[in-house]
């Protein structure tokens, strides 16, 4: 099979899936909507939600039938003749369907690359995802999402939930639960080993974020704080726990099950709390299905399974992150040669060939990546505060192209809300509408450029447009400074555009202070699929994520509080079309969000899909089922000659 | 001889202080700091002014630069190079682990270097403007042309491809610990290095020894009927070592801190690849206590590379 068959075949692929995941996503919303005004339980609660879902997907189904037929009869580009390529399609359908149906296997020890640096042992006061990538292994939520893409929740520390009157929550604490019992954690002396959890542990980890204060009575850096102060009081009963929300919240369930919403023993967290920056496993003690063994920056960590684990479903028997790969010839030698089980990278092209010379061994998934890329202007100051300036700035960015050339064209435009929530979003056909995501790129730019003109564009001088390191130190986007100046000198027909590279450390400061030049990175992961929190975040008046200062009571304001309170989908999902046409319209406000971009991830057979679908999951959400669902099969004939690290015993 | 080694080792620390304090203010004008770089992971939005300064005065960063600097020869003088800000071991603790990954890449890539650069450079001088001085020279240019992570990469291909042997990119032995799997994972980094050094050294043992050999005490040693072996090994090549020595000494001396590219390659954590982390994260222990060794190396490896010159050459007075 040539390269070229291979990427048309997994293009259309990924096209057709897409679309069904779109009215998944739906369904979940609706999932959600009922959730809100009924019952869930993990007992039970296939019922309700199944059946929407199983509806929406049906009504997708004959949309993606449509779809398939359109890209086979678009597929002009393959040399197989097509009763071979259906075959050989068929045979890979069958053999995920083969895989995802084979009985799982428990033992084995998982090895994957994580990263070099951690911020915090803490995850209530950590911002970073590699941090919540080694403690969702360790430590629960109160819920957990079963379906990343459509936002399907399902009990974690709860067994269930209730939401009686739209703004109470009503959580029923699963019987049985325990802090591990053993490892590092368990032997600090700050911490009970082995104890019952409490309702009251989980009310502390929600009170202390909710006040945003430390032990010693300094305010504390939570970054989820916005999102418990949603709580009005909590009561506990009986093994079940009450909240009380200040008003309607449609979205506060979903946030149950955000990944950094982790909960951790109180007197553990309050022993190390003033030395939590400093990483060891023996700071760390959870519920989850592992417990950490070792946790040692830019050298090893380890976890095994923890064998008082509530739940069903943790299958290996432990854990190895080795540190990461700075380089893509180490990474490629530690996947080929079977010493980690998966691999990404920055450049498509890197996996697709790996994938291309091992087909028949390993498995390729798309994921798409939570980070959505965004072109930030500073409207705050001039001279960007002339909004025809941000318009042009905003029509003059090349959405696509810049998918092509960072990407190799995995990826696809993002309106206000990303197409990842897809729920929400602006749908990639209605987004092109709009002159800044256009595929009529002259026109676009004819707009863009009367805009700079009448804006004064051409006596601003020189402009430096900064690129952050953290994006342009990675090899496969290191030339991104001169690709954007360059894309708006050539769009604007000047020289004026001059690429830069900045630290964190020179960004985040003007950031808050609100003086940062115009630059290209992402912006805060997406953490739920739920969208209008994200929206209420960047764009309310006096919201903090609201960098740029916008302030539109009628047009983003009171939408945005209606939509947060809203129960049924479609007057919710009305409201915040509404003001993301608002905001497109006004060139978003120098909030120019691009794109999210897809990366190739590739596994040996012998490991089994995280997701219980071959979809293309999110991979922030993924982690949710990362944690118990992966499994390995020593029986897969890819198995032959792996070579796993041990992880530190307890 | 005494004098002088006292002498240079006096003015070695007073170097070693310059570059320390060189070091401490070069870290500084950096833009950032560890605080900042440890969320480069998180995205911007999530990082807040509390959590960073939080961080800041955690780690002692909130803290005028002299009081820092202060504290910073305070501790130097004690031998005392403090904690990573990443790991939150010593420095020592750091060093003790990175550098006998490089030492022992050092060493494979110097023998491998010199084991083809010393053979090479006497045939190809005594064989001067011929087959084998064409076919030598032309080899010594295309390594030197040839950047070591190409070297390196194609071969990656071919054991990969292959499947030749196994790179233990995760497991990281020791020599001493596993010498095949450990040697296996040194092979490439160890040829491409070393092949990428012999050009500089072949060529110049080449242009020694053909000046050497052009002297008339080697005439002389041919008129009296010495065989050839002995010629080029005693006389001729004894008095073309003395710059090739130096340009040894210093090879050495830079091996340690040098191999960034191949240790990123191959996962290995030796001092390159802690000296790149640590400038990316800020991490400013880790990054003056590693170049100060490096600089203690190369200061000190230059010392005993001259008295060496004294040894190996009486003509050479050291005073």
């Amino acid at each position: 099979m040539s390269e070229r068959n291979y990427w048309t075949r997994m293009r259309r692929q990924r096209v057709s899936r897409r679309t069904m995941l779109g009215a998944s996503a739906k369904a979940g919303v609706g999932a959600a909507g009922i959730a809100l005004v009924g019952c869930g339980d993990d007992d039970d609660d296939d019922d309700a939600p199944a059946a929407v879902t199983q509806t929406q997907a049906d009504e997708d189904h004959a949309e993606a039938q449509a779809d398939q037929a359109q890209a086979d009869q678009a597929d002009t580009d393959t040399n197989l003749s097509r009763p071979a390529r259906e075959e050989e399609e068929q045979a890979a359908e069958q053999a995920v369907v083969a895989r995802l149906d084979m009985t799982p296997v428990d033992g084995g020890t998982i090895v994957e690359q994580s990263a070099n640096v951690y911020e915090t042992v803490d995850a209530s006061l950590t911002v970073a995802s590699p941090v919540i990538q080694v403690l969702a292994r360790i430590q629960s939520k109160l819920l957990r999402f079963s379906n990343p893409d459509s936002g399907e929740l399902t009990g974690d520390l709860a067994s269930g939930w209730e939401i009686p009157d739209g703004q109470t929550i009503v959580l029923q604490l699963r019987d049985g639960v325990t802090w591990h019992a053993e490892g590092p954690g368990a032997d600090n002396p700050a911490s009970t080993a082995g104890r019952a959890l409490t309702a009251e542990d989980l009310a502390f980890n929600i009170n202390r974020q909710k006040n945003g204060r430390l032990v010693d009575g300094t305010d504390g850096p939570f970054g989820r704080k916005g999102y418990w102060s949603s709580i009005d009081s909590i009561d506990i009963d009986d093994g079940a726990m009450t909240m009380n929300l200040a008003g309607p919240d449609a979205t506060f369930v979903q946030g149950l099950a955000n990944e950094f919403n982790l909960m951790g023993q109180p007197e553990l967290l309050n022993a190390v709390e003033a030395e939590n920056i400093d990483i060891s496993p023996d700071k760390v003690i959870g519920t989850g299905p592992f417990i950490l063994t070792e946790w040692v920056p830019g050298e090893g960590i380890s976890a095994v399974r923890n064998p008082d684990y509530y739940n069903q479903g943790a299958r290996a028997d432990s854990y190895v992150w080795i540190q990461s790969f700075e380089d893509p010839t180490a990474y490629r030698i530690g996947f080929e040669q079977k010493q980690v089980d998966t691999m990404s990278d920055p450049d498509p092209d890197v996996v697709l060939a790996i994938h291309d010379g091992l087909v028949d061994e390993t498995n390729l998934t798309f994921q798409g990546v939570a980070n959505t890329v965004a072109v930030y202007v500073n409207s705050n100051l001039e001279p960007w505060n002339d909004l025809r300036l941000v318009k042009a700035i905003d029509l003059a960015i090349n959405r696509r192209q810049l998918i092509q050339q960072f990407h190799n064209g995995l990826g696809k435009v993002s309106g206000p809300v990303s197409w990842m929530q897809e729920a929400w979003a602006i749908p990639q056909e209605e987004i092109t509408d709009f002159s800044a995501y256009s595929v009529d790129r002259d026109a676009a730019l004819v707009e863009a450029n009367a805009l700079w003109q009448a804006g004064g564009g051409p006596d601003l001088g020189p402009i430096d447009w900064v690129t952050s390191e953290t994006w342009a130190l990675r090899a496969a986007w290191n030339s991104t400074p001169e690709i954007i100046a360059t894309m708006f000198n050539d769009a604007f027909s000047t020289d004026q555009f001059v690429g830069v590279t900045k630290s964190y450390g020179e960004i985040i400061p003007s950031w808050f202070n609100k003086t940062f030049d115009p630059f290209f990175s992402w912006i805060p992961n997406i953490e739920i699929p739920d969208a209008r929190a994200d929206m209420a975040a960047a764009f309310k008046s006096g919201a903090p994520g609201n960098i740029w200062s916008v302030s539109e009571p009628d047009a983003i304001d009171a939408k945005l509080t209606a939509a947060l309170a809203e129960l049924d989908y479609d007057t919710a999902n009305g409201l915040i079309r509404e003001v993301q046409d608002f905001v497109i319209e006004n060139g978003q406000f120098g909030r120019c969000i691009c794109y999210n971009y897809i990366y190739p991830l590739i596994t040996w057979n012998y490991l089994h899909p995280t997701l219980k679908t071959e979809t293309e999951g999110w991979n922030f959400l993924a982690a949710s089922l990362n944690a118990v669902d992966q499994w390995l099969d020593p029986n897969d004939p890819s198995f032959e000659g792996r070579s796993a690290l041990s992880p530190k015993p307890i | 001889m005494q004098q002088y080694i006292i002498r240079r080792a006096v003015l070695n620390v007073f170097v070693l202080f310059i570059v320390a304090t060189m070091v401490f203010f070069a870290v500084q004008v950096l833009p950032g700091n560890f605080a900042t770089q440890q969320f480069a992971s998180a995205n911007l939005g999530g990082v807040t002014p509390e959590s960073i300064a939080r961080a800041e005065s955690v780690l002692g960063l909130d803290k005028p630069v002299v009081a820092q600097y202060g504290t910073f020869l305070w501790d130097l003088v004690q031998f005392d190079l403090g904690e990573s800000f990443r790991s939150k071991r010593s420095v020592w603790s750091e060093l003790g682990r990175a550098v006998p990954y490089s030492m022992e890449l050092g060493f494979l890539i110097v023998l491998v270097g010199f084991s083809i650069a010393i053979p090479v450079g006497i045939l190809s001088a005594v064989h001067q403007d011929k087959l084998p001085d064409y076919v030598l020279r032309g080899g010594a240019i295309f390594a030197l042309a040839a950047p070591v992570f190409w070297t390196a990469s194609i071969a990656v291909i071919f054991v990969l491809k292959w499947d030749l042997f196994k790179i233990d990119v995760t497991g990281q032995p020791h020599l001493w610990e596993n010498p095949q799997t450990a040697l296996q994972w040194y092979l490439i980094p160890m040829f491409a290095g070393g092949i990428a050094g012999t050009a500089t050294t072949m060529r110049l043992l080449r242009s020694q020894m053909l000046e050497v050999l052009r002297q008339d005490y080697v005439v002389t040693a041919r008129a009296k009927g010495l065989r050839e072996r002995t010629i080029i090994m005693r006389h001729a090549l004894r008095n073309a070592w003395l710059p090739v020595l130096t340009v040894m000494g210093l090879t050495i001396a830079t091996i340690i801190g040098s191999q960034i590219v191949l240790e990123q390659m191959f996962n290995i954590p030796g001092v390159g690849r802690l000296l790149f982390q640590s400038i990316f994260l800020r991490d400013t222990p880790l990054l003056e206590g590693l170049v100060l060794v490096v600089a203690f190396v190369v200061v000190f490896t230059n010392l005993f590379v001259d008295v060496l010159y004294g040894l190996l050459d009486p003509r050479v007075r050291l005073a």
